[in-house]
């Protein structure tokens, strides 16, 4: 059995599955908060908890999946590229959104960190959260929180943004396509952009601009304020 | 181009992404450095989005199952993280609504304010011409 287990093809076959019966789901119920994403992270959990089989089994075949991020990554040139003129357009108010969505989120978890008296390597560790998975790891342990803790708080700042993005937007009445897919990126990176695809081609793309440049203002303004607080 | 070309124009330019970031040494993730070089590919109009649209798209309409597996690593933290998951669960999900909000307001706030600014200055630019014309007019007459 343990052949099987630890074969690449179980890990992608459970992933593959998972996100499938995810996207079954949530294509069914329509509710904001079943994110294919969401059930599939519960359902492969789920499995490994009761199954027993171990999370470096799974990656096995995850890690193949995993890969797959870069070239998704790079891929998000294109919807940039198609609404670029929007971009050159807009470029005033969207970096300034850019730059107050991050400044935002970092802000937040300094002030939550000192207030709630959470430990400093805990408060660093949240604190790139906003930020896409590959750049927001290396900011992590550059300013000394622990990687595998940013990688998570990601996930599920991802997993929010996903969710309840459309929900902010309706609440604070932003409507402007451009603003939605700006807010969305900054705040919920490339997680975020895959609800802000549904909303429409230009939120998806405004959000797929967002992440590189949140991610730039970050690994810039994160040091200095680490050196602050 | 076929898909396996389609795929291996897609890795060469991840590859030279982490070129860049580990051995040249930019300050950015290599995926990040690959994606504005395939940006300025486009621009450049080197590649047409129609000859990597096979797998862009595969890519932009399945995203979401790219970030499952790293998801999984959940499990795996600390007991003294673990202690505190709540808090930190709750701290994520309020931050990330509160940047949402901020982001989008900001943004919405300066579009809102330059258009308000263009239709102004449009505005003018049409009474100046109306004056013009009134005024050449009125020197004929």
């Amino acid at each position: 059995m343990n052949a099987i287990i630890n074969s690449p093809l179980f890990g992608i076959f459970l992933t593959l599955i998972a996100f499938e019966t995810g996207v079954f789901i949530s294509k069914k119920f329509k509710y904001s908060f079943l994110n294919p994403l969401l059930i599939g992270n519960i359902l492969i959990v789920g499995f490994l908890l009761i199954t027993g089989v171990s999370l470096e089994s799974y990656n096995v075949g995850g890690d193949y999946i995993s890969v797959m991020l870069s070239p998704a990554t790079v891929v998000l040139a294109v919807p940039l590229y198609r609404q670029i003129q929007k971009l050159q357009h807009f470029w005033k108010p969207i970096l300034a959104g850019i730059f107050a969505g991050s400044i935002t989120a970092m802000t937040c978890v300094i002030v939550a960190g000192k207030l709630l008296g959470l430990t400093k390597v805990l408060t660093l560790s949240l604190l790139p959260k906003s930020v896409t998975i590959p750049m927001g790891s290396v900011i992590s342990s550059q300013i000394g929180g622990i990687p595998s803790v940013t990688i998570i708080a990601i996930t599920v700042t991802g997993i929010t943004g996903a969710v309840a993005a459309p929900a902010v937007c309706r609440f604070c009445h932003i409507k402007h396509k451009v603003a939605q897919g700006i807010a969305i990126g900054t705040a919920s990176h490339a997680l975020g952009t895959t609800r802000a695809m549904e909303m429409g081609e230009v939120q998806g793309a405004m959000s797929s601009l967002a992440i590189g440049i949140a991610g730039l203002f970050t690994a810039v303004v994160a040091p200095v304020l680490t050196a602050l607080s | 181009m076929r898909i396996p070309l389609q795929l291996a124009v897609i890795f060469a330019i991840c590859l030279a992404g982490e070129f860049l970031h580990r051995i040249v040494g930019v300050p950015l993730p290599g995926n990040i450095i690959g994606m504005v070089l395939l940006l300025i590919l486009l621009c450049t109009k080197v590649i047409k989005p129609e000859q990597i649209s096979g797998v862009s798209s595969f890519f932009l309409n399945h995203l979401a199952l790219f970030f499952l597996p790293p998801s999984i690593a959940i499990m795996a933290v600390g007991d003294d993280v673990l202690s505190k998951w709540p808090l930190l669960l709750f701290l994520c999900i309020a931050f990330t609504l509160v940047a949402i909000a901020a982001g989008g307001r900001v943004t919405q706030f300066f579009i809102r304010r330059q258009e308000y600014r263009e239709n102004l200055a449009l505005r003018a630019e049409r009474l100046s011409k109306r004056a013009e014309c009134n005024g050449t007019i009125g020197g004929e007459k």
